[in-house]
């Protein structure tokens, strides 16, 4: 019986294997998704001493997010809930499956090889369905098989889930950079900013997946509009203390200053469809709080060695950006979205000054009973948070150029003069033999 | 945390090889006119994607020994490549630096495009 590490490495050949063996089809891999995330958290657990208990981790964020999905999937725009799934991320299923199974079989196997395993395995899944879907929005403007009516419905939706796949590629990315041998351990500092950042996109999701109101919404999105502010001035102060130049600082500056407007659009729209005493989860005002306050200590506070992982940590920040404003929008679309029922007709009211009767039942008004909202309203909202996926996809697109520069670990002390000049770390190459000089042998 | 990422092996190193030089053959079809009706926008997407990994692939393996790559030109270069990703595949541990699996990935993505921009011409 082979081992859970064997399974786990079957599963990773798999994934990279889909890239060139799967049929493509984008509605298939979506369908089939969550229930490969389900299996890599399930097999995450399995070797995961802290259980539910320590801080969030990469896989953890992908599962949330996966959930969040899974939960829209019968009243999203595309794709259809019935259809084929993916026989390549099948495979890939089982094999993460079949780890969990043996767990208890075989040798202990060492938890952090385990979650590097799974963890390429949902950044190559990730990957593939990103480019996938990507292709498949340019090829629904030209296929023959749907009507223009059912183009414009379902595009909007397909680019969406390609920006969402890029933010879960880059997440998955961030922390395999992050925890690859060739840079420094992540100290104390740093492993508490990367919580903050995890801890505050879990939150988010669960918030949004466990009450579907306006309320939380409005709470989520001002939270997140000081989060980038707080996170604008982390660059600035990260320019001034060389942690990264001034020419991407000032690159990604604009846009993070967009994004934080977008994101206090939406809460001020979201506001006029919420009452102040629904209460919000708790959990996600203080994981807000805490994200805010780490960025304003994170760059004044650094150590040299703790940059890249400041760096990386930034990437995944706004790659969760991405997935939240993603989230934010299907849970809009799918017509899942709640308000106060009095809050519902006042807004429709203001919005249609001419009609002289209440467009909402007076008796939800009268129980002060909550509504899904109609289209009317979720009209008013959808430019906004279209607004704050696309600034956040434009913000985590411009970080990645950050990935580069980061610093050796074996630089000297900062100097303050202008003469410092900081060694970019050499990656070491791979080893070549003598009889590297012959083409592999076909098997 | 274990962050000790350990040395792709001789093989990898070999498949590595192996697969730039199959990039050199797709590099140099893409430089023949393409036909009119390859989408201008994907075409230039996958020309970049096949940039990245080659440079990516150089920079893996140490390109001052690097052999000139001189791979079997009679097959047909999909089956090529997908040989050459699955020899890859075959050869990694899952544990080695992430730009490996990196370059991997390019390779399996190169595959499942080649026939669109390089048979198409």
């Amino acid at each position: 019986m082979s081992t859970p590490a064997e399974q786990l490495q079957l599963a990773l050949r798999l994934a990279l294997r889909a890239h060139h063996t799967n049929e493509a089809d984008a509605a298939a891999l979506l369908r089939t998704w969550p229930h490969l995330v389900e299996a890599a958290y399930d097999a995450y657990e399995q070797f995961d001493g802290s259980g539910a208990s320590g801080p969030p981790g990469p896989i953890d964020r992908i599962t949330v997010d996966a959930r969040a999905m899974a939960a829209l999937a019968e009243r999203r725009v595309w794709p259809a809930r019935s259809g084929p799934l993916d026989a390549s991320l099948q495979q890939v299923t089982a094999a993460l499956q079949r780890s969990t199974e043996v767990s208890h079989a075989g040798e202990p196997a060492d938890r952090n090889e385990a979650v590097r395993l799974i963890l390429s395995t949902l950044w190559s899944t990730s990957q593939l369905l990103g480019r996938v879907v990507r292709d498949r929005a340019f090829d629904l403007r030209t296929d023959p098989g749907l009507s223009e009516l059912q183009k414009s419905e379902q595009l909007p939706a397909v680019k969406d889930v390609a920006r969402r796949f890029n933010a879960l590629e880059q997440l998955a990315a961030e922390s395999l950079h992050a925890n690859s041998g060739i840079m420094p351990a992540m100290s104390p500092r740093a492993s508490q900013f990367r919580d903050a950042i995890a801890a505050w996109d879990v939150q988010a999701h669960r918030a949004l997946m466990d009450d579907r109101s306006t309320a939380v919404l409005h709470v989520l999105s001002h939270l997140e509009a000081e989060s980038v502010k707080g996170l604008e001035r982390f660059v600035s102060q990260a320019a001034d203390s060389g942690i990264i130049d001034q020419v991407t600082a000032d690159r990604l500056s604009p846009v993070l200053s967009d994004s934080s407007a977008s994101w206090a659009r939406l809460r001020d729209v979201s506001a006029e469809l919420s009452f102040s005493n629904v209460p919000v989860p708790m959990g996600l005002i203080q994981a807000g709080r805490n994200l805010q306050e780490q960025f304003s200590v994170a760059a004044a506070a650094a150590d040299l060695d703790d940059h890249p992982q400041l760096l990386f940590g930034l990437t995944g920040h706004l790659a969760s950006a991405v997935t939240i404003s993603a989230a934010v929008r299907e849970t809009i679309s799918s017509g899942e979205l709640r308000a106060p029922a009095k809050a519902i007709s006042r807004v429709m009211t203001e919005h249609n000054p001419g009609h002289d009767h209440t467009p909402v039942d007076p008796v939800a008004i009268q129980r002060r009973l909550t509504l899904p909202l109609n289209s009317d309203v979720r009209q008013l909202l959808d430019g906004p948070t279209l607004r704050v996926l696309l600034d956040a996809d434009e913000a985590m697109n411009r970080s990645a150029g950050l990935d580069a520069l980061y610093r050796s670990t074996t630089i000297t002390a900062p100097a303050t003069g202008a003469g410092a000049q900081p060694t970019i770390e050499r990656r070491r190459p791979v080893p070549m033999s003598p009889s590297a000089v012959a083409p592999p042998p076909a098997r | 945390m274990n962050t000790s990422a350990p040395a792709p092996s001789a093989e990898l190193a070999r498949a590595v090889v192996h697969a730039l030089g199959l990039l050199e053959l797709v590099s140099d079809a893409l430089r023949r006119p393409r036909r009119a009706d390859v989408d201008e926008y994907a075409h230039l997407r996958f020309e970049g994607l096949v940039l990245l990994a080659s440079h990516r692939g150089r920079h893996l393996v140490d390109i001052a020994d690097r052999p000139a790559a001189n791979p079997d030109r009679s097959g047909d270069l999909d089956h090529l490549l997908r040989a050459a990703h699955s020899q890859l595949v075959d050869e990694l541990t899952g544990l080695e630096d992430f730009e490996v699996l990196e370059f991997v990935a390019e390779v399996g993505a190169i595959c499942g495009e080649v026939t669109t921009h390089v048979h198409a011409r």
